[in-house]
């Protein structure tokens, strides 16, 4: 199995209209190329007012197969490009964390 | 040494004979032209469109070598008929080719037999500032560190000369069978470092989505010519 996490920062005060296009416009796309929600939280736990928020992310695939395969889907679908163009302007920052499971990892 | 990796797209009802063919026309040119050291062609085996159905591999000693293939009797007349889609004998409907010197090369493995010679040309997007770049050359030239089953490889910036060029880089490997393809791409340095450039949804990207890649069978070593 694979995992990689998105961490997406958002600004100030945007966090649930983000939260709710990302599981309206991205959500339903990403598990149609193949890919599983393993959970998404936001850090930290209650919005500060006039301070950002971090949307996490973790997502599995379950094969090497299975990723090449969504990754070239991707690729090749104008409204994977689409959605993220559209989300830099609810983001400060982005960032795709790909992850090995380490030897002792209950998740693997 | 100056190298050229082309890509053709056959001409509709072209059959593998006829391009079999083409390829033993190649294979002959470096018998009749001074300075070409290598040609030879095959197969993509993994092409996912018409323009990478077929590759074909050249070495020139140099620039001037190349000068001299262009005009030689035997690509004027036995080539160049070929491939020149004007032309009534052509059996090619057009083709994209990339010139290169390698920035770095090794071939720990000359002797390899019945392998793969796979090439992968792409383009950095323009405007992709010089020092994410260099990571990207750095994290390319490291696979074959990570990944074993990359035997024979070599890095290259494209060269604008003898014609210009929309792609920035090829990277090229050989590779004993579809097997170690596989393990290429099941690294872990491969699809959580590397990747990482190319992949759509990563905010660093900077290659560009479109890109020529295939793999032919040799029964030799193509990026070992010397």
């Amino acid at each position: 199995m694979f995992y990689f996490l998105d961490e997406l920062t958002v600004h100030p005060g945007k966090v649930q209209g983000f939260l709710a296009r990302y599981k309206e416009r991205y959500i339903p796309g990403a598990q149609a190329r193949g890919l599983t929600l393993v959970g998404t939280w936001v850090t930290p736990p209650v919005e500060v007012d006039g301070e950002p928020c971090t949307v996490v992310a973790m997502w599995s695939i379950p094969s090497e197969q299975a990723f090449w395969t969504q990754k070239h889907t991707a690729r090749n679908d104008p409204a994977v490009a689409a959605w993220w163009k559209e989300a830099r302007a609810s983001l400060s920052r982005r960032e795709r964390r790909y992850l090995n499971a380490a030897s002792f990892s209950p998740l693997r | 040494m100056l190298r050229r990796v082309m890509f053709l797209k056959p001409r509709d009802g072209v059959t593998e004979q006829q391009m079999d063919g083409l390829f033993r026309a190649c294979q002959e040119a470096p018998r009749h032209i001074p300075g070409v050291v290598g040609m030879q062609g095959g197969k993509n085996l993994i092409a996912r469109v018409p323009e990478d159905a077929y590759m074909v591999d050249t070495l020139y000693r140099d620039l001037a070598a190349y000068e001299t293939y262009r005009h030689h009797p035997y690509h004027e007349e036995a080539l160049k008929p070929l491939f020149n889609r004007a032309d009534p004998r052509s059996l090619v409907e057009s083709y994209d080719a990339v010139f290169y010197e390698p920035l770095r090369e090794e071939f720990p493995q000359p002797d390899m037999k019945n392998l793969l010679r796979r090439s992968l040309i792409v383009r950095i997007e323009p405007g992709t500032p010089p020092e994410q770049t260099l990571q990207w050359e750095k994290h390319i030239m490291e696979m074959p560190r990570h990944i074993p089953a990359i035997r024979n490889w070599a890095f290259a910036r494209v060269m604008q000369t003898p014609r210009p060029s929309v792609w920035t880089h090829a990277w090229e490997m050989e590779i004993q069978d579809a097997d170690a393809f596989r393990q290429y791409l099941d690294s872990p340095f491969h699809w959580g470092v590397v990747d990482r450039w190319f992949d759509p949804e990563w905010p660093m990207r900077i290659v560009a989505p479109r890109f020529l890649h295939g793999y032919y069978k040799t029964p030799a070593t193509v990026l070992g010519w010397r």
